[in-house]
């Protein structure tokens, strides 16, 4: 009663199989680069700019810094994946009690509100460029923004702004064409140097928090778990981490040239994102506005999304509550209680009359370094515990880079507080 | 209503009132649908900690826990296999509701005292005991007038994830296979890697089948991969041929010709017959697995051929009639046979002619037949005619229904 017939494997076939083979290995890359890409979304580009037009080429050293912290606790976030399968709130949850897991949450919170407002003020800036009102645009974005999260087609969308990211590319063809003191540049890039200026600090530890984030610990590590990457993928993860790294870091740094050769050498100040537009000039001339805004709307509307979403991810799976966009509303009223809450907070603040929209975007960076440092000690703690993490716990280099980094940002953070206060 | 959350770091005092430490976990025997609890274990320093016997224990408060005898001359107690520690292996973490059919995140432990005994109740699962587990007793009670406290009896939980990663994971079967498929498939895949692979390892066959066929296309490579190529095999053996040559289809190449290498013959071949076909059209549809009936035989007979070889096709409400060179040459409902005519010759009832598709069909045409004609199930002819395979109206519903079920959040955020 049953009809078989022998046939070989055809070559079709074949061809099929190495294409999947390319593209598993495409599939383990990704995590690492896509959350580097998100790094430069509009508080990003914003901080760096204003970091070029304040300090010139002064505070490019910090950025090999920034790396080597960004790398290092990114690799941590994705092996936490790896070996665990979970996501960091879960682990924070699971490990230390409903307590620690409910502050480690507060922070999250508190630092991506921060974020999610940066970004509706890149939202406002870019589009004031077009002469488009905030009071306009920015419920429009917030409207659609929730819209998109609900019916699910945001996932979509990502791949397209993702690609348009490669906007920045404009900013290295800038740095060149801005003629900037190449010789000076390298110097200040390898050569420490401080000033004991509130300015000065606030402008570093904005330049840190804008690259190291709360909210990028729980992307990666959510990431990789959603990829199904294993222990297996260790290695090919580490060269994506890296690489991820080397050019969010690489665009951060062309940021700061272009502005420092364009804005800073003329004595301009940024006051809004027209000023910051400055940077592109030597690029794009006259055209130079309306390219910065079109790579700040991008990555302005990008994260606007992602943010709330990521935050709700996080804090509904570390307390239990449903979660996911196949939920309706009335089945998970926290998790889109939260997302939003995050947006209408985000959208209110920067909807005050008023608002000044280049310091909200170049504050909130700074508050993500603040709070970022709490989530390292968590993540130093699990990826440590050797009944979690077996053989695959961190290294003597991963603990010593990952508290070096505490450290700084603990320092960074009191020094301001005590020069900010002494009326430096 | 005890929670075990409200005894953790008490004071102990022994019988003398000496202090002994404070109440660091509960350790619950699993025997039985409500299991007891047989010892506590108290955090004697910052990093040292001794397990005390229940019977030593004289009173246990939530003020404080009193034991029978000073602290040098309490009993032995050690751990065995069937022991948990509630709060470092099942309070916060995610555990299987059987009932709910969810993935649940343990709020808090409801206990009973029975006696002098105290038993481990069910599961906490609602938002007001997290609320007071964060010391915010009055928000907890306005949540918990609302929103009454939701518990899982502790009989309806599954134990598998509450696995302490140096200890492995005893999933019981019995429990997880009350469950549909379709529910543990959603569950495997929201589970962490290793705990979803270590639940699928436990069903049987042919329940680690149905699972995998209920799960999206990259979630059923990535369970079968870690399942290892000789349980893979019996898997995929269990698997129905169209979803099994499907998944075949996604595997590397050296993997899926290990993998037809190691199964049955027959199976294999079913498979491997199914490969040459586009994904998108009647033949990568089409299940080989059918049943057909000669055109001279009475009702019957069928009847009773059935009867003796049940098989396992779950859609065949319809038996396709063959000519001896295989060409279909009609059909037949179960409702026509049964209704027939005992001595009723099959090509006498049959429906000739019946609506069927190309092999070689667009996958699109296909829906169109069976939408258009409201068929159950459609057969699959090749050029001469001859039947070679049937499309049952589920295969065709994964494609008009909304994409591919359910999407989750973290699929979305990749």
């Amino acid at each position: 009663m049953k009809r078989t017939n022998d046939v070989g494997l055809q070559p079709a076939r074949m061809w099929h199989a190495s294409r999947l083979r390319i593209l598993a290995f495409l599939a383990v890359m990704g995590p690492g680069l896509i959350t580097a890409s998100a790094d430069n979304d509009a508080q990003g580009i914003t901080t760096y700019a204003v970091t070029g037009a304040r300090t010139g080429y002064s505070l490019l050293w910090l950025l090999l810094i920034v790396l080597v912290s960004l790398v290092v606790t990114q690799e941590i976030g994705a092996r936490l994946g790896m070996v665990t399968g979970k996501g960091l709130g879960s682990l924070i949850r699971e490990r230390y009690g409903v307590r620690p897991a409910a502050s480690a949450m507060a922070l999250l919170l508190v630092a991506n509100l921060g974020t999610t407002t940066a970004e509706f003020a890149g939202v406002a800036a870019a589009l004031e460029i077009f002469g488009v009102s905030k009071f306009v645009s920015v419920p429009i974005t917030a409207l659609l923004a929730f819209a998109m999260i609900s019916r699910g087609s945001y996932k979509r969308v990502e791949r397209i702004f993702l690609v348009m990211s490669l906007l920045y590319v404009s900013y290295v063809m800038s740095g060149f064409l801005a003629h900037p003191n190449w010789k000076e540049a390298v110097h200040a890039s390898v050569t420490p140097h401080f000033t004991f200026s509130s300015l000065f600090l606030l402008t570093a530890i904005a330049m840190v928090g804008t690259t190291v984030t709360p909210w990028g610990q729980f992307f990666i590590q959510a990431y990789v778990v959603d990829k199904g990457l294993t222990t297996a993928h260790k290695r090919l993860e580490q060269i994506d981490v890296f690489l991820g790294g080397v050019i969010a870091v690489s665009v951060a740094a062309f940021i700061i040239v272009a502005a420092a050769a364009t804005i800073h050498s003329t004595g301009g100040v940024i006051v809004d994102a027209k000023d910051a537009a400055l940077a592109l000039e030597p690029l794009a001339g006259r055209f130079a506005a309306t390219l910065f805004a079109l790579g700040l709307l991008n990555a302005a509307f990008m994260a606007s999304g992602v943010l709330p979403l990521s935050t709700a991810y996080a804090i509904c799976e570390s307390f239990g509550f449903e979660l996911g966009v196949d939920q309706r509303i009335r089945e998970a009223p926290v998790f889109y209680g939260v997302i939003a809450f995050s947006i209408c907070f985000g959208a209110g603040i920067v909807l005050l009359p008023g608002a000044p929209l280049v310091p909200i975007l170049f504050l909130s960076a700074a508050l993500n370094a603040v709070l970022l440092a709490p989530i390292l000690v968590f993540l130093y703690l699990l990826a440590n515990d050797r009944e979690l993490m077996g053989e695959h716990r961190n290294g003597r280099l991963s603990n010593t880079f990952t508290i070096a980094t505490i450290v700084m940002l603990v320092t960074l953070t009191i020094t301001l507080l005590i020069v900010t206060l002494s009326g430096g | 209503m005890l929670y075990l959350s409200s005894y953790l770091g008490r004071p102990v005092l022994d019988a003398s009132s000496r202090p002994v430490g404070k109440v660091l976990d509960l350790i619950a025997r699993l025997n039985g649908e409500y299991p007891l609890v047989w010892g506590v274990r108290v955090k004697t320093g910052s990093k040292t900690h001794r397990d005390i016997a229940w019977i030593d224990v004289r009173s246990f408060e939530t003020s404080q826990v009193i034991l029978a005898c000073d602290s040098e001359a309490t009993r032995p107690f050690a751990l065995t296999q069937l022991d948990v520690l509630l709060a470092r292996n099942v309070l916060d973490k995610q555990i299987v509701d059987l009932e709910g059919r969810r993935l649940i995140r343990v709020q808090d432990i409801q206990l009973s005292r029975i006696g002098t005994r105290l038993r481990v109740l069910a599961v906490d699962v609602s938002t007001s005991a997290l609320v007071r587990r964060l010391r915010l007793s009055k928000l907890a009670d306005r949540i918990a007038r609302r929103n009454p406290p939701h518990a899982v009896a502790w009989s309806d939980v599954d134990l598998g994830s509450w696995n302490d990663p140096s200890v492995r994971l005893r999933v019981s079967r019995e429990g997880l296979e009350r469950l549909h498929p379709a529910d543990l498939a959603e569950i495997a895949s929201d589970l962490p890697a290793a705990e979803g692979v270590e639940l699928l390892t436990v069903l049987d066959d042919e329940v680690a089948a149905d699972t995998l066929e209920a799960m999206e296309t990259d979630d059923q490579v990535r369970f079968l991969q870690a399942l290892g190529p000789e349980r893979a095999a019996r898997v995929l053996e269990r698997m129905s041929p169209d979803d099994a040559a499907d998944l075949v289809h996604e595997l590397d190449r050296e993997d899926a010709v290990m993998l037809l290498a190691e199964m049955d013959d027959e199976q294999a071949a079913e498979i491997t017959a199914l490969l040459p076909y586009e994904e998108d059209t009647a033949g990568g549809l089409m299940t080989t697995e059918f049943l057909t009936v000669e055109p001279d035989l009475t009702a019957q007979q069928v009847g009773e051929h059935l009867r003796e070889h049940t098989t396992e096709e779950e859609h065949a409400y319809h038996l396709f009639v063959t000519d001896a060179d295989g060409k279909l040459v009609g059909q037949l409902s179960l409702w026509e046979l049964v209704t027939a005519d005992p001595d009723a010759r099959i090509g006498t009832v049959m429906e000739d002619d019946p609506v069927s598709v190309k092999v070689d069909d667009d996958e699109s045409e296909v829906v169109d037949a069976i939408m258009k004609y409201n068929l159950l199930a459609v057969p699959v002819i090749d050029e001469d005619e001859i039947l070679v395979g049937v499309i049952t109206i589920d295969d065709v519903i994964d494609l008009v229904g909304p994409r591919g079920g359910r999407l989750s959040t973290r699929k979305f955020l990749r």
